[in-house]
């Protein structure tokens, strides 16, 4: 075996334990620690086997890879329908920290998927990454959450055959009892009104970006979404690279284990970079 | 028309929501709901549609009936694309 694996817990901002996972590299050790942002609700079990294998790639190529869970996810501390986007920013910040801490390594580059990878970005002002690896960002949070609500669709479908709470009304009850459970999660309203909040992936400022980027994104279509394209032709860095696959997303389906194309262009862009 | 729709939509099907089911099993009556279909499956497929056609389901437009079936959900389809 080329690498170590081990469970650690940190502290989030209001003092919580939040769980994490080292991977360390025992050979060819680079200098720069890779730091993962997960994704939202379903898609981090989704994803979660290609992710895993994927930071194993990456230690094996000698890049320490750290995961963890946001709070109230996984098995880390704190309640999910108490959480907000500014929340989980944070949880970036200090797992960051701890890793920096832990590993002695100083240099990190940013690593996120769908949710993540949005967050992360809003973080580099203060994490200041060597590179950041983007993979499927949510092109726009208020289609997303929209899209999270549509879950409640497919229950009502699958258990009463008709939709009887239309999008308004699933609102109004959300703003009336102050949550709403969706797919199995507790969506608060201040987590819906933090996504309705956040910035879109092509109206974050990038012009004072300095670190290189690569956007990867997958789709059943040969083409890539027409706001990628827009957002890329407003990117003014020329290290950044994007690239487009056709091929079965791994984020949102559970039978997707493997997603051999997205890891391999990822190790041969990072290879070129460093 | 209605041929190509139907066979886009199958393609949809077996991509988005039905990986082991083979392609010439997806027939007009092959049954959606109770079959290959949850909650989440749904939703997937909801989405699967709404890119793959450049279209946007309504709230009401989403009933049980119209994914029953291979058949109802290609007329669901259809009558989105031809308006």
């Amino acid at each position: 075996m080329l690498y170590e694996e081990n469970i650690h817990y940190f502290r989030n901002k209001d003092g919580s334990l939040l769980q994490g996972f080292l991977h360390t590299p025992l050979n060819n050790i680079k200098n720069i620690g890779i730091i993962y942002c997960p994704p939202f609700a379903e898609e981090e079990n989704c994803s979660h086997a290609v992710i895993v294998q994927a930071a194993r790639r990456f230690t094996e190529t000698g890049y320490h890879v750290f995961r963890f869970y946001y709070s109230g996810t996984g098995d880390s501390e704190g309640v999910f329908s108490q959480s907000t986007l500014t929340v989980w920013k944070d949880d970036i910040l200090q797992a960051i920290n701890f890793f920096k801490s832990k590993t002695g390594i100083d240099k990190i580059a940013l690593w996120g998927l769908r949710l993540g990878s949005d967050l992360m970005l809003c973080t580099c002002d203060e994490s200041k990454p060597e590179f950041a690896l983007i993979w499927q960002p949510i092109l726009d949070f208020k289609s997303y959450i929209h899209n999270f609500l549509r879950l409640y669709f497919g229950t009502q479908i699958i258990v009463d055959s008709s939709v009887k709470f239309s999008s308004e009304e699933l609102i109004k009850q959300l703003k009336k009892h102050g949550k709403l459970e969706i797919g199995g999660y507790q969506l608060s309203e201040e987590l819906y009104k933090s996504f309705k909040e956040q910035k879109n992936f092509w109206e974050i400022d990038n012009s004072k970006t300095t670190f290189p980027l690569y956007i990867f994104t997958i789709s059943m279509n040969q083409n890539p979404p027409f706001k990628i394209r827009h957002f890329l032709s407003s990117l003014v860095l020329k290290t950044s690279q994007y690239q487009h696959i056709e091929d079965t997303p791994f984020w949102d389906r559970y039978w997707i284990w493997k997603s051999e194309k997205i890891v391999q262009n990822t190790i041969s862009w990072i290879n070129s970079q460093v | 028309m209605k041929m190509d729709i139907l066979e886009e939509v199958r393609q949809v099907i077996r991509n988005s929501v039905a990986p082991n089911v083979k392609i010439e099993e997806l027939t007009d009556q092959f049954q959606l709901t109770g079959n290959v279909l949850d909650s989440m499956a749904v939703t997937n497929l909801i989405l699967a549609l709404e890119e793959h056609f450049d279209i946007t389901f309504e709230d009401e437009e989403l009933t049980g009936e119209a994914f029953e079936t291979v058949s109802s959900l290609t007329n669901l389809v259809q009558n989105k694309v031809n308006n």
